[in-house]
């Protein structure tokens, strides 16, 4: 009860910070990037709920980022439903395909699992091109999406705008970690760590897997919303499978073992975009550079690493193993995740 | 207390190999039963086809009168049998209270509450009367994966005891350890037979412990069960001498 006391607090605060900090800032750009990690860093969030939390390594989750994009902007534009209506719609919409999606894709692990996920994603890209009719096809949603004001919020103003973002990425993340801080969060580790031995005790590893891929599918709708309002449009490239890959990036680069490092991860790749962008057209170069640097060089994501390196230097100073003790968990990148679980799984 | 089993005609084929041959074995509620036999004998899947993990050719695994034949290995589990593994089997991650707080809520059914704090006070209360029960309390804070060897295997038991089970599955429990680490084990086990009164059913390879524990031995042979019985009678049985205990005496 304490706890969720202080959780309340510190999501009331940054709300707050984030109306003082509109009021404060003019500048339009960083506002925006605020805005525009909003979105990526839920969608990297709501991924390592299935990477990180469940060990299962989706390849096709922009799938729902797009459908989350689609429906609320198709929804906003061709219908009179407020914002509300919208969203609920939207993320019942994205929770309903992925229940059907999840029930294929999570009876698999492994590439089996990834590809499948893949495999789906292409086909609802190809959907989302061929019904041109609905989603205007390669050119996507565009043309603008209406932003009705709702519960005296008017989104066309830019500071009630910027802090509606931060709020509902805020209350995503919360319920987020509030989710694998859970008993259910528990079974996902669970299952991370050993399905074999969690089905001897008793826990039903597909319900749990698949109700891990519907909640992760329902928050990766949000992001996709948030996106969607802030291009004022909805593009199939939302659910091209570089944006899942993207987000897996993001998910290396910030970390998996720390609840925000998908959301740092995010952050530093909106950055590199922004200045790799500024001088070269080359982006693909230096964001490969990027994955072998953490990759090979830091071995971990930049949250786990500074976390490790902040431990090391504690443990110096008193004489404590704890340290040691919290390394040795903490390795665990993308790849070390994956090869974990398949030792387990052979039991 | 129930749980009664009884395993009828059980036949296990992988291809043309016969793991298991028409094993017919009947275990009373509360006893200390071990089962025994060479490399190969078939032990580890007679455990396997009992837990569900494996399904027979033929035959029949009954409960107190219900088949469990077909029932997946969660329902099993529901049923009242657990087991520990040969290698134990933890999650790495958790701490061993956290481990043990996990499979509480599994088994109070509790895991899917996406709302309430992990772990809850309740679960831990229970968690940490098995952990005390069993000797873990001294590393209850511990992160699974830097257990001792021994702990490992005592905090596989403890996990399939947070189960409540009506018949507890232990697949070779000393193996890996010195003669004194086994003897401080079977005396662990011993007393958690006496504070909970489940049927313990044991694979276990050194004889003294075997002789010293169970009160019925079943011996299996190239899957067959070629004997079974009290210990005292067990070891005079001819045709054990000459399999196996003549070897290992």
């Amino acid at each position: 009860m304490k706890g969720t006391l202080k959780e309340v607090a510190v999501v009331v605060t940054i709300i707050a910070g984030a109306v003082i900090f509109s009021g404060l800032v003019e500048s339009g750009s960083v506002r925006d990037s605020i805005i525009r990690l909003c979105g990526v860093g839920l969608f990297a969030l709501s991924l390592n709920l299935l990477v990180g939390y469940t060990g299962l390594l989706s390849f096709g989750h922009a799938m729902f980022f797009g459908l989350g994009a689609y429906t609320f902007a198709i929804l906003l534009r061709t219908t009179g439903f407020g914002i509300p209506l919208a969203a609920a719609c939207s993320i019942a919409l994205s929770g309903a395909v992925a229940a059907v999606v999840g029930a294929i894709c999570v009876r698999l692990t492994h590439v089996y699992f990834a590809f499948l996920t893949l495999a789906i994603q292409m086909l609802f890209y190809s959907l989302l091109i061929a019904c041109s009719g609905l989603t205007g096809g390669e050119q996507g949603l565009i043309g603008g999406i209406p932003r009705p004001k709702f519960l005296g919020v008017d989104l066309m103003q830019p500071g009630e705008y910027f802090v509606f973002n931060i709020a509902i990425f805020v209350a995503a993340a919360w319920a987020l970690w509030r989710i694998v801080r859970s008993p259910f969060g528990a079974a996902l580790r669970m299952i991370r760590d050993n399905p074999q031995r969690a089905v001897f005790l008793g826990v039903d590893v597909y319900r749990t897997k698949l109700a891990a891929f519907v909640l992760a599918s329902a928050f990766a709708a949000i992001a996709g919303m948030l996106t969607a309002l802030y291009v004022s449009g909805a593009y199939p490239n939302f659910a091209f499978w570089t944006m899942s890959g993207e987000g897996l990036f993001m998910i290396m680069l910030g970390g998996v073992n720390g609840f925000a490092g998908p959301v740092v991860g995010a952050g530093l790749l909106l950055l590199l975009d922004t200045v790799v962008n500024a001088y070269t057209a080359h982006r693909g170069l230096f964001l490969g550079l990027a994955i072998l640097v953490t990759s090979l060089g830091l071995r971990k994501g930049v949250v786990d690493f500074v976390r490790d390196a902040s431990d090391g230097r504690f443990a110096s100073e008193r004489t404590g193993g704890r340290s040691k003790e919290r390394a040795s968990g903490a390795q665990s990148g993308l790849h070390e995740a994956a090869i974990q679980q398949s030792n387990t799984e052979g039991v | 207390m129930r749980g009664h089993l009884q395993i009828s005609n059980l036949t296990k084929s992988f291809g043309g190999l016969n793991a298991i041959r028409d094993v017919t074995m009947a275990l009373e509620p509360g006893v200390r039963a071990a089962v025994i036999g060479p490399n190969g004998a078939g032990k580890t899947t007679l455990f396997n086809m009992i837990t569900g993990h494996l399904s027979p050719t033929a035959g029949s695994i009954r409960l107190d009168e219900g088949e469990l034949i077909g029932l997946r290995p969660g329902a099993i589990v529901r049923r009242g049998i657990s087991r520990a593994f040969q290698v134990a089997s933890l999650f790495g991650t958790f701490t061993v209270r956290e481990a043990m707080a996990a499979a509480v809520l599994s088994h109070r059914q509790r895991l899917f509450d996406l709302i309430g704090a992990f772990p809850a006070p309740a679960a831990f209360e229970h968690a940490r009367h098995i952990l005390s029960l069993i000797g873990l309390s001294d590393v209850e804070k511990s992160r699974c994966d830097t257990l001792s060897h021994g702990d490992r295997k005592l905090l596989d038991i403890a996990l399939a005891l947070a189960l409540e089970p009506r018949i507890l599955l232990l697949d070779e429990p000393t193996a890996g350890m010195g003669r004194d680490e086994s003897r401080l084990m079977i005396d662990r086990i011993y007393r958690l037979w006496e504070a909970e009164g489940m049927s313990l059913v044991f694979i276990e390879h050194d004889m003294d412990i075997v002789f010293g524990i169970a009160e019925q031995v079943f011996v299996l042979r190239n899957g067959a069960l070629l004997a079974s019985g009290e210990p005292a009678e067990v070891r005079r049985h001819p045709q054990v001498i000459e399999a196996y205990l003549g070897s290992a005496t």
